[in-house]
């Protein structure tokens, strides 16, 4: 083998490039989860304008997009690593810890087709985009647990503290979200209620 | 600024409708357009939902000058962008500052050499290792395969001292595996006692060291793992 060749077998920059990016994919998705239950409470109101709330929310996904295809580009482009492919595009595949692979994959997926419903929000009906748009928390979650189960860093404190703030932001902005959810569908609720009531009672004699 | 939508809906005049819009290449809000005031000041006879092109006009309208065009969208954009892109050269390097200057080959391709290798002491003394130790190791601390990780010693940096060394996959076969044991590669009987004591064993160029195991180049780490501590990671590190 020659020396170059060699030193591209051993040269490490790719697999800490794969690393750093799935850190950041990370931390980027988290941040558009976030981002994007605060806009559905409008809690962000007085900020600033909801559509540009919206497209923050957006560029916060498109990024998060990017790192994580950076991260799977490094991963196919670390010679010391050899995956294939299919190892990094079919769940299950990887001869290496198939289960926490196969996680990230789908998640890439769910977020892949999270991203591509935003972008084809006014083509597509509100109902579909928004059971996709649902996908995201359980991209998220993959996320999480593909973290978990293959990242290196697993034991080192750094990475141990972004799980915990991470899932602990989350954790807290979907009970916001129910919470928040819950009190909107209250009124119209009793309003209902208070309908049916009512002609329950005008049929009576 | 009055709403676009809201303005249009007090429009009373139809001829006010263009002035929401673009006007050459220009977006127009529509609270700058000409005639903004009249249609303030209008009464509102008119409903949007008398008009549907008119709505799918102010909607579009609404979209593009509220979203993409605001210079403070356009700036969190490359907050962001800059942000991602920042932290994960920082982070690469980073890492590369932890874990590099210790896994990185020299310029030759060869990672040790005999008389630098710690495993196998000062040249010419036996090696730590009966087989593999003297070749390069397989993987790299902190990345999968963590071979290299147990076989450094515990004086070497990165040791066991995160622990996040190893985890890369067995597959990993470098060079040195997948070379087999040649044919000139001195027996251990010959080697330990005919070897200078100042030069390598090891083929000039080659990866793979001089060993004197009887193993060759399907040694696992062998006793050199025990030098080092902590945890080097969570794959079977044993050549194929």
């Amino acid at each position: 083998m020659s020396g170059i060749a060699a030193q591209l077998v051993a040269d490490p920059t790719w697999w800490h490039l794969s690393r750093s990016a799935a850190i950041v994919a990370w931390v980027l998705l988290t941040a558009a989860l976030v981002w994007g239950v605060l806009i559905h409470t409008r809690v962000l109101r007085p900020l600033g304008r909801p559509a540009a709330m919206v497209e923050l929310h957006r560029t916060l996904g498109t990024v998060g997009l990017a790192a994580i295809l950076i991260h799977v580009g490094a991963l196919l482009a670390d010679r010391a690593f050899p995956l294939s492919l299919a190892d990094v595009a079919v769940p299950g595949h990887s001869s290496w810890k198939p289960f926490g692979m196969a996680l990230g994959i789908l998640a890439s997926y769910l977020v892949l087709a999270v991203q591509a419903s935003s972008w084809l929000r006014h083509r597509l009906p509100v109902k579909a985009w928004r059971a996709i748009h649902l996908g995201a928390y359980a991209a998220w979650l993959l996320v999480a647990f593909h973290a978990g189960l293959v990242g290196t860093d697993v034991v080192n404190r750094a990475y141990q503290l972004t799980a915990l703030l991470t899932t602990g932001a989350v954790v807290t902005m979907v009970s916001v979200r129910l919470l928040v959810d819950r009190n909107r569908a209250a009124p119209a609720v009793r309003r209902q209620r208070a309908n049916e009531a009512q002609s329950a009672g005008t049929r009576t004699p | 600024m009055p709403d676009p939508v809201r303005a249009a809906d007090r429009s009373a005049d139809p001829t006010t409708i263009p002035m929401i819009g673009l006007r050459g290449r220009r977006r127009v809000r529509a609270s700058h357009a000409p005639g903004a005031a009249a249609v303030r000041a209008s009464p509102p006879t008119m409903t949007i939902q008398s008009r549907p092109r008119l709505r799918t006009l102010i909607t579009r309208t609404n979209v593009m000058t509220d979203n993409r065009s605001r210079p403070g969208a356009k700036g969190a954009r490359i907050f962001v962008v800059g942000l991602s892109a920042t932290s994960i050269l920082g982070l690469t390097a980073t890492y590369g500052a932890a874990y590099g200057p210790v896994e990185r080959p020299a310029a030759s391709g060869n990672s040790w050499s005999s008389a630098s290798n710690p495993l196998t002491g000062p040249a010419g003394s036996a090696p730590a290792s009966p087989s593999g130790s003297q070749r390069r190791p397989k993987g790299r601390a902190g990345v999968p395969g963590g071979a290299a990780a147990k076989a450094r010693p515990a004086t070497t940096r990165n040791v066991g001292g995160s622990g996040t060394a190893g985890d890369r996959p067995p597959k990993s076969v470098g060079p040195a595996q997948r070379r087999p044991a040649t044919a000139t590669r001195p027996r251990p009987s010959s080697t330990t006692t005919k070897r200078p004591a100042t030069t390598s064993a090891r083929p000039s160029g080659s990866t793979s060291g001089g060993s004197v195991s009887p193993g060759g180049a399907k040694g696992s780490g062998g006793a050199a793992g025990t030098a080092g501590s902590g945890s080097a990671g969570h794959s079977s590190s044993g050549a194929s």
